[in-house]
């Protein structure tokens, strides 16, 4: 699964990647809470300024204490705000940067203004100070002495200021102006000469006030504006869009970094699911082999068993076959040997013919193991040659009524069809032999053997049918199989060898041998070869 | 504008009662405005005056090395100068001469300030033009009429010193560095500060700390208007002024100086010629000769050419001897041992 495992290893490094980024931009709360707070502190700074300043000019602010300390703060959040937080990006930390520089240039420029006007007012109050009590001593003064026109100009003279102080407008300077002409005119014309020193003092400050005045108005418009707060808001407001654009791009990273943790999340249990059907896979193979490793394993044992019982039969079959002929060997043996010299020579010729026969049969049976043996490892040999089947046939049927030395007759029933063919004399031979003997040997002596012989195109049937006790069904299957002895046979001598041999021989013949049967009725054993008619 | 009849007329009463009305109001005005301060830095009032607070507490190690610094040459390129040298104990932490007249150096272009409540201070020099203590003395680090050295020079000459590098590891975790350096002189000039003056005690409701003729004459100051200017935590030190508001001061006196184009000097602003920082007159008493020039060797000379030339009036004997008597008034508590 490779794919899986790609996409695992790109979405882990893309995730740690991702990460990284949503850190830088995390907006920490405490810090922003503290930028905020200092940009708070600013706008509140220029707030008080204004208020301050306009106290001032209405005479109720005495100190600059207060001023001072203000736009000493002013400067200090200026330097306080020049660090911006990490979490604001580059580009919006420029922006932020520039704005600060610019509330930064105004505010000193507002700080030479503020100080220019605490100037103006310091001198026009102090001639204020002086004005009101010098101009009543004054005009109190003279008035007394019978200074009335004088004292009159001079009470003008405050009245027209009054006014002026009130209406602020340049307008009013010409009558006040006019006031001082008139007032210095009478005051030439007064003898004494502290008062005319004191009409000259109120004179100076009169004209200082009225130029005062205007001024510190000016500069009041100059400070008490919008800008300073204007330019504290554009502080904030970079700064918010900086705050925004870094929440903004957190979040995405949150986003991005949910998305990779769920293909994290999916290609790692792909993968670790095509791991786990892998080992089932693998699983199931070796349960597989296992499981025909132990069909084998069966098999082979049911192999052996089935040699084993091969090799229990024939011991069987060979201790009782061999039993019989070989007591007969001993009985002739020991008869002999004590009553030879008392019997005639036809009893001795009998009992040594008796030892003869057994040896033969005995022989007889051993050439037959050996014969099965043959066949099973497929030794058998095949020899085929021309052989005059139909004369054979005849002849083997011949040959085992005489053998059998009793009345029973096997009726045959050749056709002419059968003629010669290629053959190996020797095993059809047996096999025939092997097959009427059988009949023989498994039918009462009553009922007759037949022997039929006919050609079907290149096949040649030869069926053996007798009367007799018929093959049980459980036998049936395993009836070609070596030593083999039918329950019902056992009573009847026999190695069980001889339908192997016959099966194995007509195989060789390129046929096969079949049977029906049927218990109590008879059998009929048909073999098939294959032989091509021949010629004679 | 802000006008309608009702604030006019406002305003004309206002105008009318405020010299007169102030003179009695303005003992229980001060009175409640100064008590109800406390702190160092905050409600700092808008009425005329207030007291002096009490020492803040500073580092004593600081402080302590401060000093030392401040009475080594060490910190003059040609170790003949110390901060002490022209700020002298004795003179009010000035030197008693119109000028800084020292025998290595060129003679000083003005008067040798006080250096007794300058943390109070908002401008600092004359032409006022150093907003922080720490500007100023950076700039006198390299003046040539006073320190001529430099960073580079100082900073391994201190740390030669065994006494020194101890002292600056224990206060400062950079060691000996010009910032160090720096806040080590500037908190012990911040303890130089006298709270305790009998005005003090005045304003802080002891209505026995003023005598009749001392009251008399704080009455002069503030109806004169010299509390216009001289006003505030440490009367004055908070604004910058012209020398000559009534009467050209400069032409009267004639021989003009760089120095006495004052705040000009540095801005090249027209409007800023003849300004000058206005300065505190606590321990004035003790601080002869007085202006940038050391022109007027007693106080009686300085009140005269200030009425003259600030208020535009030729004060009377009695007016000055009033007005001066109430000047000793704000000589604050220089028997402390930190100022010793």
């Amino acid at each position: 699964m490779r794919l899986a495992q790609l996409v695992l290893a790109l979405s882990a490094i893309a995730f740690v990647v991702v990460l990284v980024v949503s850190m830088r931009v995390r907006v920490d709360a405490d810090v922003h809470d503290h930028y905020m707070a200092a940009l708070q502190r600013l706008q509140s700074l220029d707030a008080r300024v204004n208020e301050t300043v306009l106290r001032g000019r209405l005479g109720i602010t005495r100190s600059f204490d207060p001023l001072a300390t203000m736009m000493r703060d002013t400067s200090a959040v200026h330097v306080e705000l020049a660090t911006v937080p990490s979490f604001v990006s580059s580009d919006d930390r420029a922006a932020v940067l520039v704005s600060i520089r610019e509330s930064s240039t105004f505010q000193k420029a507002r700080q030479r203004n503020v100080e220019r006007f605490e100037a103006e007012d310091a001198a026009l109050a102090a001639s204020i100070h002086i004005l009101a009590p010098e101009t009543t001593a004054l005009a109190d003064r003279v008035d007394g002495v019978g200074g009335r026109v004088l004292a009159d100009a001079t009470r003008t003279l405050r009245v027209e200021l009054l006014e002026f102080a009130a209406a602020r407008e340049a307008g009013h300077i010409a009558a006040i102006d006019a006031a001082i002409s008139s007032l210095r005119a009478e005051s030439a014309r007064w003898p004494n000469e502290n008062d005319r020193a004191s009409a000259e003092l109120l004179i100076s400050h009169v004209t200082k006030v009225t130029q005062r005045r205007l001024r510190v108005d000016a500069l009041t418009r100059e400070i008490v504006t919008e800008e300073a707060m204007n330019r504290a808001l554009a502080i904030e407001s970079a700064y918010t869009r900086g705050v925004d654009a870094s929440r903004d791009t957190w979040a995405r990273c949150v986003l991005a970094m949910s998305g990779l943790a769920i293909a994290m999340l999916m290609s790692a249990s792909a993968y670790v699911v095509s791991r786990l059907r892998a080992s089932a896979a693998d699983l199931r193979t070796a349960s597989s082999r296992l499981s025909s490793a132990l069909f084998l394993l069966q098999e082979e044992r049911a192999e052996e068993k089935a040699l084993v019982e091969l090799k229990n039969r024939f011991v069987a079959m060979t201790s009782h076959e061999f039993r019989t002929p070989l007591s007969v060997i001993s009985s002739s043996a020991e008869l002999l040997q004590h009553y030879s010299e008392r019997w005639t020579q036809e009893k001795r010729g009998e009992h040594l013919e008796r030892i003869r026969r057994s040896v033969t049969t005995m022989t007889a049976m051993l050439d037959r193991v050996l014969l099965i043996k043959k066949a099973e490892a497929g030794m058998l040999e095949f020899r085929p040659a021309v052989v005059a089947l139909d004369r054979l046939l005849v002849e083997i049927a011949l040959a085992i009524e005489q053998h059998k030395g009793t009345q029973r007759r096997i009726a045959l029933d050749i056709d002419p069809s059968v003629g010669s063919c290629l053959a190996d004399e020797q095993l059809v031979r047996h096999m025939i032999e092997n097959l009427l003997s059988n009949a023989l040997k498994y039918s009462p002596e009553s009922e007759p053997v037949h022997l039929r012989a006919s050609r079907d195109q290149d096949d040649l049937l030869i069926a053996v049918q007798d009367h007799g006790i018929g093959i049980p069904e459980p036998d049936r299957p395993r009836l070609f199989d070596g030593f083999h002895r039918a329950p019902n046979a056992l009573h009847i001598s026999g190695t069980g060898l001889g339908l192997a041999v016959v099966k194995r021989a007509a195989e060789l013949h390129g046929g096969g041998i079949e049977f029906t049967s049927e218990i109590g009725q008879g059998t009929t054993f048909v073999a098939r070869i294959r032989a091509e008619k021949r010629p004679e | 504008m802000f006008l309608s009849r009702s604030y006019i007329l406002f305003l004309i009463v206002v105008g009318a009662c405020s010299s007169r009305r102030d003179t009695e109001a303005s003992g229980s005005r001060d009175t409640n405005a100064s008590s109800s301060k406390t702190n160092h830095e905050s409600a700092l009032s808008d009425a005329d005056f207030s007291p002096l607070p009490p020492r803040e507490p500073l580092d004593a190690h600081k402080v302590a090395l401060g000093r030392k610094l401040f009475d080594d040459v060490a910190l003059s390129e040609d170790r003949s100068v110390a901060c002490v040298t022209c700020h002298l104990r004795d003179f009010g932490y000035s030197n008693g001469l119109p000028r800084a007249s020292l025998p290595t150096r060129e003679l000083g272009e003005v008067n040798v300030p006080t250096v007794l409540n300058v943390s109070y201070n908002y401008r600092y020099n004359w032409d006022g033009r150093f907003e922080t203590i720490e500007a100023l003395i950076h700039a006198i680090i390299k003046k040539s009429s006073v320190m001529r050295s430099s960073w580079e020079v100082i900073v391994p000459r201190l740390s030669a010193d065994a006494t020194y590098r101890a002292a600056f590891s224990a206060a400062y975790p950079e060691g000996i560095q010009p910032a160090s350096i720096t806040n080590a002189l500037v908190t012990y000039i911040r303890s130089l500060t006298t709270p305790g003056a009998r005005f003090d005690r005045w304003l802080s409701g002891d209505k026995n700390a003023l005598s009749d003729e001392e009251h008399a004459g704080y009455l002069l100051f503030r109806s004169y208007g010299c509390s216009s200017c001289h006003q505030g935590r440490n009367l004055g030190g908070n604004l910058i002024q012209r020398f000559g508001i009534m009467n050209d001061y400069f032409a009267d006196r004639g021989y003009p100086t760089p120095a006495d184009r004052g705040l000009a000097r540095v801005t090249e602003d027209p409007q800023d010629e003849h300004f000058f920082r206005v300065p505190s007159l606590r321990n004035v008493e003790r601080t002869a000769p007085y202006f940038h020039d050391g022109t007027a060797a007693t106080l009686d000379d300085a009140v005269r050419v200030m009425g003259r030339y600030q208020l535009g009036r030729e004060l009377s004997e009695l007016e000055r001897s009033r007005l001066v008597a109430f000047l000793k008034t704000l000589t604050g508590d220089l028997d402390d041992g930190a100022l010793k």
